[in-house]
């Protein structure tokens, strides 16, 4: 067998200066130590979430993995993150695959993305939702999960979140324009999400960026309406608390 | 496992590759202003499918694949919008010194050519040539024989080069 050859940047290679430069900036991409801190705490969030109750979503499929997924939900929205709801619903797919394969109808429910997330900080759900979230599905006791619960051997492969996890990337980068207040960049996204996911898994988290974004734009009125549009299309979601303020205003 | 020594675990994973995870990332596509999210998610898959992880492969190995795949599935998505220029480089530019302005146009016009190979050039030439894995190493990652980790390497690297002059010029 023959030996690699020398890496681009190795002196002994030939290549020119300006590949050999090329190459190394693009080593150059460490991340802060700040970015570091602070992913792990989004994480830790969302895995605390994960173990609690009724048993580890790694240990656990079906219905056990789906009640787990609503503490999951709840967490993520608590702590305001959107991006670890990309992890997540891997996770909710995961299970709900496991589950039951019509389970799709509760995805919504349990994958709040962003629920309440511009900055993360401005609009922290309050406490209550726990019992928002906690009044759909059932608390499962150890016994009936572990009942529940098919060969480890059930568990699909990554690969077959493939799309959601587009939809969720979407998702994601809607978010992160509107962060950085390029409402054009965030509008385009969300009309690319609604003309490829009509009927996604994330249709309620699209409408919540939607009226974050029309927040943004200072179209407060047309805001609120969708907001109550949203209330009583989706009584039953956990977003339905961080729309609450907007909606008690007083015109 | 106990629950500590499973958290205990995952928190050294963390610890100990998170530079590395966001550094694949970056060298898949992803751009830098997503690149903590996409992070995040890696690393919520790691902790939701540690019990699988059987040591069959190195854990970089693993974590390469999850992000290998959740890249794939960001990029499909980002694909319209291509011609998006990074994000914050604008506003980088104006209170960047001349060399820190140098060295991100170079790693600006890189990351452009890298984005031009094809997707299974691209895993090859960042595999061999940023993450320094040999080529037996990339071959067992990739499930392909030494022989096209070879070729693959050579079509990358010369597309790399001729990109890399024309846009120089």
């Amino acid at each position: 067998m023959t030996a690699d050859p020398p890496r681009l940047r190795d002196r002994a290679s030939d290549a020119s200066p300006l590949v050999r430069d090329l190459v190394e900036s693009l080593r150059d991409v460490a991340p802060s130590p700040q970015a570091k801190a602070e992913a792990w705490k989004r994480i830790a969030a969302v895995t605390v979430a994960m173990t609690a109750g009724s048993g580890a979503l790694t240990k656990t499929a079906g219905l056990g993995a789906r009640a787990s997924l609503y503490k999951v939900a709840l967490t993520c929205a608590l702590a305001g993150t959107s991006a670890t709801a990309v992890g997540l619903a891997v996770a909710h797919r995961m299970a709900a695959k496991v589950a039951d394969p019509s389970s799709r109808a509760l995805a919504p429910l349990s994958v709040p993305l962003a629920a309440a997330s511009d900055d993360g900080a401005t609009r922290t759900l309050p406490v209550e939702s726990h019992s928002v979230v906690r009044a759909d599905p059932p608390a499962l006791s150890g016994e009936a999960h572990r009942a529940s619960r098919p060969k480890p051997t059930a568990r699909p492969p990554v690969q077959d979140v493939d799309p959601l996890a587009s939809e969720i990337a979407l998702v994601t980068q809607a978010r992160a324009r509107l962060r950085q207040g390029d409402a054009s960049g965030a509008q385009s996204l969300i009309d690319e999400l609604r003309a490829k996911y009509p009927d996604g898994v994330l249709t309620q988290e699209r409408e919540i960026v939607e009226i974050d974004l029309l927040l943004a734009l200072g179209h407060r009125e047309e805001a609120k309406r969708r907001a109550r549009a949203f209330v009583d299309q989706y009584p039953r979601s956990p977003h339905n608390v961080s729309l609450r303020p907007l909606l008690d205003q007083s015109p | 496992m106990s629950r500590n020594a499973w958290d205990a675990a995952f928190h050294d994973i963390y610890q100990e590759h998170f530079d590395f995870v966001w550094a694949t990332l970056r060298h898949l596509g992803v751009r830098e202003a997503d690149v903590l999210d996409l992070t995040q998610a890696v690393f919520v898959t790691v902790y939701a499918k540690l019990s699988t992880f059987e040591g069959r492969s190195t854990i970089t190995t693993w974590l390469f694949g999850i992000c290998r795949r959740l890249a794939s599935a960001y990029r499909r998505s980002a694909r319209f919008r291509r011609e998006v220029p990074t994000d914050g480089l604008a506003i980088d530019r104006r209170a960047a010194p001349e060399s820190l302005l140098a060295r991100s146009n170079m790693r600006e016009q890189a990351e452009s050519i890298l984005n031009k190979l094809p997707e299974a050039q691209r895993l090859v030439f960042v595999l061999f040539e940023l993450e320094e894995l040999s080529g037996p190493e990339i071959a067992g990652l990739l499930g392909i024989s030494l022989g096209t980790v070879r070729s693959r390497l050579r079509l990358a690297r010369t597309t790399f080069e001729r990109l890399g002059h024309k846009e120089k010029l």
